[in-house]
């Protein structure tokens, strides 16, 4: 297992700024930018990369919660769309982050069938329940990214170690 | 606000109704993708495509140098480079702008070029010199213009990729506001029926044409190239395809005037070009308006007050174009807009990243990067959505 993540990580951030960057041509603007977003892109995975399975989890448990109480209500695509989503929150992939993907295409595909004959009723709660999932999901995933600067309600934000005390909170109940 | 589909029991969104062009455009795609890795473009390769490209436009003596390339931009590799013309005894400075395989979105160097040929003393624009539509002399689409001075930001102020983030002090915000209403209001002033914009739909079939298509084709760029699912995309999709706004009218939209893609000089603060274009089309004026709406196209000032394109509150800003144009906002269709335009946004940074995952850009690590944004963006639209539903 040694070296570890964090050392390696280091060390090429390391090795990036100190020898690599500042023999880059200074008239090079592209090469200095792409470099600079190199740099970025390590010192981003090194706050994320120990906290990647913990945080995944958190972000399939809610799925899940979510996925598991819908229960389609439609004509046949509807409840075709609704079967898939079951058979695939009883087998979802093994790794969290592939069982995330794979769950939300199966979602994905359940709100564009509602679209084509699903009842009212459950198309408008289907949509609510996304959307409320959604807007959560984006909560976690601005403070996941915030060190890319973008979030103009970066203020808001909680820290990752603070989102994953909800892993806690969610899986042991 | 209103749903047309349940108002008029039935869907006024017909899934197939495309803008021509840009249809034709996305049908060429596959065959651009399957091309395999893209190899940036080396400073010999572009030498030699620009002579080809000037023995074809009747130039056999002119002579290229001092070819670099640009920083800046998401989806095309520029190039700056002098010109010089020995029979005209002329020398000059000029951009190439070239498409890599992919990027954050399709575009056609044909529809941009004849855009800024046509805001020729409408606005300022670099003057486009050289085209190459369908890239037979430099291996791709390409384009070359004049270069123009001037920056995106003030001197020693701080700015993210692409633009976004750019900080303008109180003095700056008020030398530029005025000037970036002028130039919007003049965009959607100009007379686009009477210019040769042959490679530009006008959607006035019926009030709801101008809509449609743009929720047509971001649905379709989504369908062809998501990097990831997303059932937030699919719930706004439905919303915007049941609350359609009629238009009233139609302008020349420039498709992403915001700041970031102006350049100023920074002594004077004078406005010296309007740049990104490719997004250019004939649409409902209020896109551009609420462009400057979607929250990581703008700021926050000193106060804590949230700034349209880091400019203009959002009611001064509403205020300054009806009073500059006589139009009237209508909020509704502002709402739709601002909508529809983060939803297109999460769309191309989608794009954009499976633009770097299949290694077909020259900058894949800026898109990757570009891609962060779209949790800021899906948080505005469920907010937004949210909203919308419990009104």
């Amino acid at each position: 297992m040694n070296p570890g993540f964090a050392v390696r990580l280091h060390s090429m951030r390391r090795a990036l700024t100190t020898m690599i960057m500042p023999a880059i041509d200074p008239n090079n603007q592209i090469a200095q930018e792409q470099a600079a977003l190199l740099s970025a892109h390590l010192g981003m995975l090194m706050t994320q990369w120990g906290h990647m399975d913990e945080y995944a989890r958190l972000c399939l448990a809610d799925l899940v919660e979510v996925a598991r109480r819908l229960e389609a209500k439609g004509g046949s695509a509807t409840l075709a769309a609704g079967d898939a989503l079951t058979a695939g929150l009883q087998s979802p992939p093994r790794r969290a982050e592939a069982a995330f993907h794979a769950i939300s295409a199966a979602l994905e595909e359940l709100v564009r069938a509602a679209d084509l004959d699903g009842d009212a009723v459950f198309r408008a709660a289907l949509h609510r329940a996304v959307l409320l999932h959604g807007n959560r999901q984006a909560a976690r995933d601005r403070s996941w990214f915030i060190q890319c600067g973008f979030d103009v309600n970066a203020g808001e934000l909680t820290s990752i170690d603070r989102l994953l005390v909800e892993t806690e909170t969610m899986t042991n109940g | 606000m209103t749903n047309v589909n349940a108002q008029k029991g039935g869907p006024v969104a017909d899934r197939e109704d495309q803008d021509r062009f840009l249809s034709a455009m996305l049908d060429r795609r596959p065959a651009k993708l399957a091309s395999g890795e893209y190899q940036p473009l080396t400073v010999s390769n572009i030498e030699a495509g620009l002579m080809r490209l000037l023995l074809a436009n009747g130039l056999p003596n002119a002579e290229i140098s001092d070819v670099c390339r640009l920083a800046g931009g998401a989806s095309k590799e520029q190039f700056l480079f002098t010109l010089t013309d020995p029979d005209a005894g002329t020398t000059e400075r000029l951009v190439l702008r070239s498409d890599p395989i992919d990027g954050v979105l399709e575009t056609s160097r044909e529809r941009e070029f004849e855009v800024l040929q046509a805001m020729q003393g409408i606005v300022p624009v670099p003057r486009p010199r050289f085209l190459d539509p369908d890239g037979n002399l430099l291996g791709a689409p390409a384009m070359v213009t004049s270069f123009v001075r001037g920056g995106t930001k003030p001197p020693h102020a701080g700015a993210g990729v692409s633009g976004l983030g750019t900080g303008f002090s109180p003095e700056w915000r008020a030398r530029l506001a005025p000037q970036f209403m002028q130039n919007l209001t003049a965009i959607h002033a100009f007379d686009y029926r009477g210019a040769a914009l042959h490679h530009y739909a006008i959607p006035d079939a019926d009030p709801y044409k101008a809509a449609r298509q743009r929720v047509n084709l971001w649905s379709r760029v989504w369908r062809e190239s998501s990097n990831t699912p997303s059932p937030v995309f699919a719930v706004v999709e439905a919303w915007l395809r049941d609350h359609l706004p009629a238009s009233t009218e139609l302008v020349l939209v420039h498709g992403d005037f915001r700041t970031g893609n102006y350049l100023f000089d920074g002594e004077t603060g004078e406005f010296t070009a309007i740049l990104d274009w490719e997004l250019a089309h004939i649409g409902d004026y209020h896109e551009d308006l609420a462009w400057s709406l979607v929250e990581i196209f703008g700021a926050r000032d000193e106060s804590g007050h949230y700034l349209c394109s880091n400019l203009l509150r959002l009611e001064d800003f509403i205020a300054s174009y009806e009073n500059a144009t006589g139009r009237t906002v209508n909020r509704e269709t502002l709402s739709f807009y601002r909508i529809l335009l983060a939803w297109s946004v999460v769309a191309m940074a989608s794009n954009g990243l499976t633009a770097a995952a299949n290694s077909h850009n020259h900058q894949d690590i800026l898109l990757t990067w570009l891609s962060m944004v779209t949790p800021s963006l899906i948080d505005e639209l469920t907010r937004l959505l949210l909203e919308e539903n419990a009104a």
